[in-house]
């Protein structure tokens, strides 16, 4: 799926590549990770274990008051700025057939796409084959 | 892992090229999204479904009722391309300025970039003109056929600019051509004459052409005759016309119209 911008990654293209996920949004940020369903399921309240920006992408990791797993969703840190997400609050996940929505106090934060959703979310030039 | 990430955000860069209006900085909101990723789920249910292994989609992105037009954006969607499955392959203009690229797109990013409607239609040609497209799209003989200057109204028969489904209808040309060897615009352009296609002729007055030259960079008419052009009368491709061709050319060819749930 992803050969074209693994390939510019590849060319240097790096940079261009980050700077363009910074501009980006579709009112909300994408994890670059898919979570399975029964994590969520299993997962009960959730709340954010931790925040670590490194540049242009943040990890952040999510624990469930139920079973005390963790995941952590990676995410262009443009995406987050202004965003109530912080280290204790709490995060209601919200499914789709596409994935869950993460919602903190009425506002979504965050998309995490589970397989289907990232099947139909990828981009690039035809020319970069 | 770096890659992975960056596969995800660079997919959803495709916010930034819209298929002729401008990269406004207005977010979508999460119901927008949702919505969006519940038309294009549905739309690969429908696609399964057909059978088919390539059709035409179509999006409507822009309220066009005031030209009694239904869809705005059109390109082709592939079964088995390389990079996913049902992927998109089509023209974007980039953000309103006057050139525009080829991209391939998870239909997601199809349907996030631009929706005025919560629609999209599919129509699926014979399994012969499926087998022609497949080929043309599995050789990339698609990519050549493309004009990087963009006019959101070019003329369908002059190869200064294209627009995106002037370029959807010149492949199809390519692929629908039996008799001759299609490898430029020119000649795609004179198999679409000589097959009878009707653009949609849109009534333009010298003001409103004005204005738009003026503030779009991505709309020009020097490319029209001037006999059309001085008598308010832009003639250019649109789904609409596009649709109209297929289906009178290919009997055979189904509809499949899908809306959100």
């Amino acid at each position: 799926m992803c050969a074209a911008v693994a390939t510019q990654a590849s060319a240097q293209s790096v940079t261009d590549a980050s700077r363009a996920s910074v501009n980006m949004s579709i009112g909300v940020p994408v994890a670059a990770t898919a979570a399975s369903a029964q994590f969520f399921r299993d997962a009960g309240q959730l709340s954010v274990a931790s925040v670590q920006a490194s540049g242009k992408v943040t990890t952040v990791v999510l624990k469930g008051a139920q079973s005390g797993a963790e995941f952590s969703v990676q995410v262009a840190s443009k995406g987050l700025e202004g965003s109530a997400l912080a280290v204790g609050v709490t995060i209601t996940a919200v499914a789709s057939a596409t994935g869950h929505l993460l919602v903190q106090g009425g506002k979504a934060l965050i998309f995490v796409p589970n397989e289907v959703g990232r099947s139909l979310l990828h981009h690039s030039r035809s020319r970069d084959v | 892992m770096k890659r992975l990430i960056l596969c995800l955000i660079v997919a959803i860069a495709a916010t930034q090229a819209h298929a002729g209006r401008p990269c406004e900085d207005r977010p979508v909101t999460p119901e927008i999204a949702n919505h969006a990723l519940n038309l294009a789920l549905k739309t690969r249910e429908e696609l399964d479904r057909s059978g088919a292994s390539v059709a035409l989609i179509a999006r409507a992105g822009q309220d066009l009722t005031k030209w009694g037009l239904h869809y705005s954006h059109m390109g082709l969607v592939w079964r088995d391309h390389p990079k996913g499955t049902w992927t998109v392959v089509h023209e974007l203009n980039q953000c309103g300025t006057a050139t525009s690229e080829i991209y391939d797109e998870g239909l997601g990013n199809f349907f996030l970039d631009d929706l005025w409607r919560m629609e999209a239609v599919i129509v699926v040609p014979s399994p012969e003109m499926q087998q022609r497209l497949t080929a043309v799209l599995a050789a990339g003989k698609h990519v050549p056929l493309h004009q990087s200057s963009y006019s959101m109204v070019a003329y369908p028969f002059a190869t200064r600019y294209q627009n995106s489904n002037q370029w959807t209808l010149e492949v199809l040309a390519m692929a629908g051509a039996r008799d001759v060897a299609i490898d430029s615009r020119e000649q795609a352009q004179g198999w679409l004459k000589m097959a009878g296609y009707q653009p949609t002729e849109l009534k333009l007055d010298a003001l409103t052409r004005l204005g738009a030259r003026m503030t779009r960079a991505n709309v020009a008419f020097d490319d029209h005759p001037n006999e059309l052009r001085y008598s308010d009368r832009i003639r250019t491709v649109t789904v609409d016309s596009v649709l109209r061709f297929v289906e009178r050319r290919e009997p055979g060819a189904r509809r499949i119209e899908v809306a959100a749930r």
